[in-house]
């Protein structure tokens, strides 16, 4: 990979690091939009589209509310497309990428910990009046830093750790690719089950998910593309 | 302060939370310049507000603008900081959960379904992308002006326009969009194949997984989103045992 290829993918993980809480939330910190971007770095971007979706159904069911402390999806599909584009896509290349997705933003959620109780210690003083608005910038400026930093470090050593192992995961992976599809599909029922639970009441959700189930299944059917 | 340069560090509300203040820290740093012109040149009457705003707080991050415009209208007008303190507390239950119901539980879902049933059916990836951020933050950027608008206007009778903006229904109206993508993806994936058997003629591997994916998305719509934890363990350590089998072998 070129040496703008990973500076780029660096940035990318500093921002969606940044974008996911501190600043902007413009939704840059998305699996979807990690995943697609990584993808088209790489030459793939709609294998990469493909990984962000299913990342964005095993994750959309958990609703960051209040202070409760999730997994952080978007940095870790960068490594995660990245691993996807280099198996080629496909069943073993969906399946490990989610599952390299999904193990990293646990790792990313748990510096999301860190970073808050960071933070807490940052603004020490503020309640009691003692730390002035200049040193408050000053620390707005090192949590900012410190945020992009960790985003940065998990795309880029995800990244290299994923690149490393794509070969002999790909050898050792057993399933013919339309299996390997429908136990990753099946996998992911589940967080879409919850999702669905999640929007709207129980009379919409039938007739609303039957009716777009019927929708999509003649589009699907009749090759609409 | 402009509202302009209040929506701008609004931006940032988020950048100093933690979990003694939550978004205290992140609310004073945001009313910091509104503060500091409501003191005029007193010194110690401008840290002290910086200090009072410092406190617990929360709010939904787009909707804090209800808040930030607010209490700096009231800090404007001289209010006692009893009742701006009060009326923070007031402020933070409904602020929260208006913007979880109708954005991270309804806003978010149903535009990444979108941008996914426009992937599918043919758009190009970084165009149904692009669409995606373009579409969701029509209404974060709305939601963040309107709210530092109707604060700076109304100050302590927010609590009319943040009822009459309907945010509970809208939720549930965009909930049901987000229902019916799903079923459209969903029903895609089922009826085009995607690389496996879209109707399995025998109980083969993929048949298999496909009646073990049914049972548990029933699981999961049973269960909720209180089961939703299960997730980030079930599917790696599944994929991980079949790489286990396959190393093994």
């Amino acid at each position: 990979m070129e040496p703008s290829t990973w500076l780029l993918l660096g940035a990318l993980g500093a921002w969606a690091a940044l974008d996911g809480v501190a600043a902007g939330q413009f939704m840059v910190s998305r699996p979807l939009v990690t995943a697609t971007v990584t993808g088209a770095l790489l030459g793939d971007p709609w294998s990469g589209f493909i990984l962000g979706l299913l990342l964005e159904v095993a994750h959309l069911g958990a609703v960051p509310t209040g202070g409760v402390r999730l997994p952080e999806p978007g940095p870790a599909a960068i490594p995660a497309a990245a691993l996807t584009v280099a198996l080629g896509g496909g069943g073993a290349g969906m399946a490990l990428g989610v599952t390299l997705g999904m193990l990293l933003a646990l790792a990313g959620g748990a510096g999301v910990i860190q970073q808050r109780r960071l933070n807490g210690w940052l603004v020490d003083g503020l309640e009691e009046g003692t730390l002035s608005l200049r040193a408050l910038n000053g620390r707005l400026a090192v949590s900012l830093a410190s945020e992009g930093l960790r985003g940065a470090i998990i795309a880029l050593g995800g990244s290299v750790v994923a690149l490393r192992l794509a070969p002999p995961l790909g050898a050792i992976w057993p399933l013919p690719d339309d299996v390997g599809w429908a136990v990753l599909l099946a996998l992911l029922a589940f967080p879409a089950g919850v999702l669905t639970r999640r929007l709207g009441g129980r009379r919409a959700r039938a007739l609303f998910l039957a009716l777009g189930g019927l929708v999509g299944l003649a589009l699907g059917a009749w090759g609409v593309q | 302060m402009t509202s302009v340069r209040l929506l701008l560090r609004l931006l940032l509300i988020q950048a100093l939370w933690n979990y003694r203040t939550l978004l205290g820290a992140g609310l004073a740093w945001v009313l910091a310049p509104s503060l500091r012109e409501s003191s005029g040149p007193d010194d110690g009457r401008f840290r002290d507000a910086l200090r009072r705003h410092a406190e617990h707080f929360n709010s939904h991050p787009y909707l804090a603008g209800v808040a930030a415009g607010s209490l700096a209208k009231l800090e404007r007008e001289g209010e006692e900081p009893e009742t701006v303190r009060r009326f923070k507390e007031a402020l933070r239950g409904p602020l929260g959960s208006l913007g979880d119901s109708l954005v991270w539980a309804a806003w978010l879902p149903t535009c990444v379904l979108a941008a996914g049933a426009m992937g599918l059916m043919g758009l190009p990836p970084l165009a149904a992308v692009a669409a995606f951020l373009v579409a969701y933050n029509l209404l974060h950027l709305t939601l963040r002006w309107w709210g530092v608008s109707v604060g700076l206007t109304f100050g302590r009778g927010v609590g009319g326009p943040l009822a009459r903006s309907d945010m509970p229904r809208w939720a549930e109206r965009v909930g049901r969009a987000g229902v019916l993508l799903l079923g459209l993806l969903a029903g895609y994936a089922f009826g085009s194949g995607l690389g496996w058997s879209a109707l399995p003629a025998s109980l083969d591997a993929v048949g298999l997984a496909t009646i073990l994916g049914l049972l548990l998305y029933i699981l999961g719509l049973v269960r909720g989103p209180s089961a939703w934890g299960w997730t980030p363990l079930m599917v790696p350590v599944t994929i991980l045992a079949v790489l286990l089998v396959g190393a093994a072998g």
